[in-house]
């Protein structure tokens, strides 16, 4: 296509932009290939040849004037562009057999040898930006320096300042990590190949960077109320040759609603309502008595225990009549039976009296006259049981127990739902559903985590009512104290860091880089050295000012 | 999809529904050619941008975090500079024609919206737990929203080449050049495309010690800011008429919406190296 001719007589079009970009990228594509085969010798041939043709190419008067028009310009942002869109459709630096496997032998041959295997790393992608810092050198050296022109000359010579910053970092800089342990030290940095994830070298520091601590915490939880609705259509058999059914997909989610008791809910598309009645952050049945317990025969005694041990707190009921019920073994915080009788007879009397030390440690309860023995090594000591008050057996005195009821007849007592404390231990949700018009049932739910079961699948309907919580599953920080040591061992920086707050010092930053959810000591630390970066940022802010000032600094209408 | 939007929030409703109530009344502008129609129409979209507003305000508090996480919430905000957008080009250039395609691709998007809802609010990964994700966020939707505009203009250029005028323009009776529309409304989102990539990159340089991974949506953020820029060239192009122009920007336009739609279709997403981001 014939442009318009320019000041000087020649007549710019996108052929001879194209041709410069496409000599171009054929020479830059010969040079590394020949680079990749014959060495050095031929190296300095080939890129000696390379230059200078290019040079001369840029050089002869015919492309000197193709280089500062807008037919290159528009060409050479294109040719960027599509090859930016090549490399997002062929896998990139991936492992060499990865390739060949997603494009067959000879598939990943041809790519190769076009350098599609690594495009942003290829020289001919290079020599696409080489091509436009000359453009952009040269339209901003012909055009007239003043005032009016500052945001054209801004917003075409930043991206001189983007790409010198870039290819500083990227033969001066590095990109790497320091893998450590809370505790451990080190100044050996595992370098990434290139702008990919794979380490390919290491290096080290002058100076030493020590994990003092790893912290790594994820977000509370956030209890909700789920309506999920199973997938009724996929229920039937659907494979013939291998008689099977298809896996039932598991049910989706269909609503997340917050815990606020009492406020009805509709199931869209049936005559379904739900409401919260309480929900219990720590389930646990409240026990109540008749308060005349001494009138009471004995027809069915038993006793319960709180208790409050490291490994997790629970409630104990010993039932004397029932054989199955009346003693347990307890490793977790004594390593001993707990029994309860109504009375203490001869034959339980005499069964500890005759311990010795190398009989089993056990604590007694009676009912009748509210009498604790405990059988320590052979060794037997008591004390009185009193209802709603703390006591603690001898060796054990981490755990702390506490009565709640000792009582004659356990079909008097009174099971009543409540919440043991307020913190989100044992969460249950009890539930009123009902059809319209219809009296309600009630449910108790409890989150998938606790154990099977806690779900409520609406008897009649595709709905099931959960309690879960997804947020306590995201990661809501890890944070690593990191302090820089130097050669004779001291401490010159120290500093907590987070994700997007890395820590600078001589020229490198150390950033959060990396975590291990097995390993909750480890802390990868990115570390990065790159002298570029002050002249990338500067490149940007230019940029922006230049593009904001020609397009609405008022004199720039001079331009248009 | 009545399941999906019988379970969304009151605001949510509210929104969706006054959206659907602007581009009604912008289509009876089309027939009934009076004034006081058009108006109440542009009255009609202000109050969505309100609620709109509403919404992704209570959703910011709601969630304690900025509502740019998610693919629902990107869409919600997405209507919400559109809607800016269009706005103040109507004020400006008196033209309901914009109104009229911006409300209905609104109406399309809330729809849209609704197979992607969020059934929990998710919360942040600590990469995204900082200010610097709001400014790059805010630009990058400002430019969409611009540029998704600049786009509709485009077509309408290609439709009307010689302009519109009478009763398609508000108040004045003078023709509008949807190319001169297409270049003011594309200008500015070039702006804030560019300022929008750069905060990325130094974001990510923050976040991921990386300014630039080559990273899929990363090199279409590039690729669409290249033929953008490559629009504001052509436009120096003397032989190249608007229509041509046009164009570009409409394959601009299908750029950012692979950009912000697309990436999962790419066969190097899998590759993606942001390790703690979900896009």
């Amino acid at each position: 296509m014939a442009g318009f001719p320019n000041t000087k007589g020649y007549f710019p079009s996108f052929g001879q932009a194209i041709m410069l970009i496409g000599v171009a990228v054929a020479g830059a594509l010969v040079l590394q290939q020949g680079h990749g085969r014959f060495g050095s010798m031929v190296d300095w041939t080939l890129a000696i040849g390379g230059i200078s043709g290019l040079a001369l190419l840029i050089y002869s008067k015919r492309f000197l004037h193709v280089i500062d028009s807008p037919y290159f310009a528009i060409s050479n942002l294109l040719a960027i562009a599509l090859a930016t869109i090549i490399g997002t459709f062929i896998s990139q630096t991936v492992p060499p057999e990865v390739f060949t496997e997603r494009y067959g032998e000879v598939g990943s041959q041809i790519l190769r040898v076009f350098q599609l295997d690594d495009v942003f790393h290829s020289w001919w992608y290079v020599s696409l930006f080489i091509l436009l810092l000359f453009s952009i050198i040269k339209i901003s050296w012909k055009k007239k320096w003043n005032r009016w022109n500052l945001g054209f000359h801004l917003a075409h010579l930043s991206p001189v300042l983007i790409l010198a910053g870039f290819w500083i970092d990227h033969f001066f800089g590095y990109r790497g990590i320091i893998q450590l342990e809370e505790g451990q030290q080190k100044n050996i940095v595992r370098l990434y190949a290139g702008l990919s994830n794979y380490i390919a070298d290491s290096t080290s520091l002058d100076f030493s960077i020590q994990l003092d601590d790893f912290d790594f915490q994820k977000y509370d939880p956030d209890y909700r109320m789920q309506i999920w609705k199973r997938d009724t259509s996929t229920q039937q058999p659907v494979s013939m040759t291998h008689g099977g059914h298809m896996p039932a997909k598991p049910p989706t989610i269909i609503a997340s609603l917050p815990l606020e008791p009492m406020k009805i809910r509709h199931i869209y598309g049936t005559d379904l309502y739900f409401r919260l009645k309480e929900f219990y952050p720590d389930f646990s049945f409240k026990y109540t008595y008749p308060l005349l317990a001494e009138e009471i025969e004995p027809v069915d005694p038993g006793i319960q225990i709180d208790i409050f041990s490291p490994e997790g707190d629970g409630t104990l009921q010993l039932l004397a009549n029932n054989p199955n019920r009346n003693k347990v073994m307890n490793d977790d915080f004594f390593g001993g039976w707990l029994e309860f009788y109504w009375e203490l007879t001869d034959e339980v009397k005499s069964s500890f009296e005759e311990a010795d030390s190398n009989s089993a440690n056990r604590v007694i309860f009676t009912g009748k006259d509210s009498m604790a023995y405990y059988v320590i090594n052979g060794k037997v000591t008591f004390g009185r049981l009193k209802v709603n008050e703390d006591f603690t057996i001898p060796g054990a005195a981490g755990t702390k127990l506490h009565i709640l009821h000792i009582f004659p007849d356990a079909s008097l007592l009174k099971a009543e739902p409540s919440s043991r404390t307020k913190e989100l231990k044992n969460p249950v949700a009890r539930v009123e559903i009902w059809h319209k018009g219809q009296s309600a049932q009630e449910a108790y739910i409890y989150p998938r985590s606790m154990g099977p079961g806690g779900q409520y699948s609406i008897p009649g309907s595709a709905f099931i009512l959960a309690l879960e919580s997804f947020k306590d599953q995201e990661s809501k920080y890890y944070k690593s104290d990191i302090s820089v040591v130097d050669r004779s061992g001291n401490v010159v920086k120290q500093r907590t860091i987070v994700v997007n707050e890395p820590l600078f010092y001589k020229g490198h930053r150390f950033y959060q880089t990396d975590y291990d959810p097995k390993n909750p000591a480890y802390s990868g630390i990115g570390v990065t050295h790159e002298p570029g970066l002050p002249l990338i940022y500067s490149g940007f802010y230019l940029l922006v000012i230049g593009v904001g000032l020609m397009f609405y600094a008022k004199a720039s209408s001079r331009l248009h | 999809m009545l399941e999906s939007f019988y379970y969304t929030s009151i605001l949510f409703k509210v929104s969706a529904i006054s959206f659907l109530a602007t581009l009604i009344v912008y289509t009876i502008s089309l027939f009934i050619t009076k004034k006081s129609i058009a108006g109440i129409a542009l009255v009609f979209f202000i109050i969505s941008f309100l609620i709109t507003t509403v919404l992704i305000v209570n959703r910011w508090i709601d969630a304690g975090r900025p509502p740019f996480k998610s693919f629902y919430e990107s869409l919600i905000f997405a209507t919400w500079t559109i809607s800016l957008v269009s706005i103040v080009a109507e004020l400006k250039f008196k033209v309901k024609l914009i109104g009229l395609l911006s409300s209905l691709s609104i109406v399309g998007i809330f729809i849209f919206s609704l197979t992607k809802r969020d059934v929990e609010i998710i919360a942040l990964p600590p990469a995204l737990q900082t200010w610097m994700f709001i400014p790059h966020v805010i630009s990058y939707f400002l430019a969409y929203g611009a540029l998704f505009v600049a786009g509709i203009g485009a077509v309408l250029h290609l439709l009307y080449p010689a302009g519109i005028s009478s009763h398609h323009a508000l108040g004045k009776s003078d023709r509008l050049d949807f190319s001169v529309f297409t270049y003011q409304i594309a200008k500015f989102g070039f702006l804030f495309l560019t300022a929008g990539l750069l905060l990325g990159a130094w974001w990510g340089q923050n976040a991921w010690a990386n300014y630039w991974g080559w990273d899929p949506k990363e090199n279409w953020a590039f690729i669409t800011w290249l033929i953008f820029a490559a629009y504001l060239h052509c436009r120096n192009l003397p032989e190249w008429n608007s229509k041509k122009l046009s164009w570009v920007v409409i394959v601009g336009v299908l750029a950012i919406i692979f950009t912000y739609l697309g990436m999962d279709y790419l066969p190097t997403a899998n590759d993606s190296l942001h390790t703690y981001s979900s896009d």
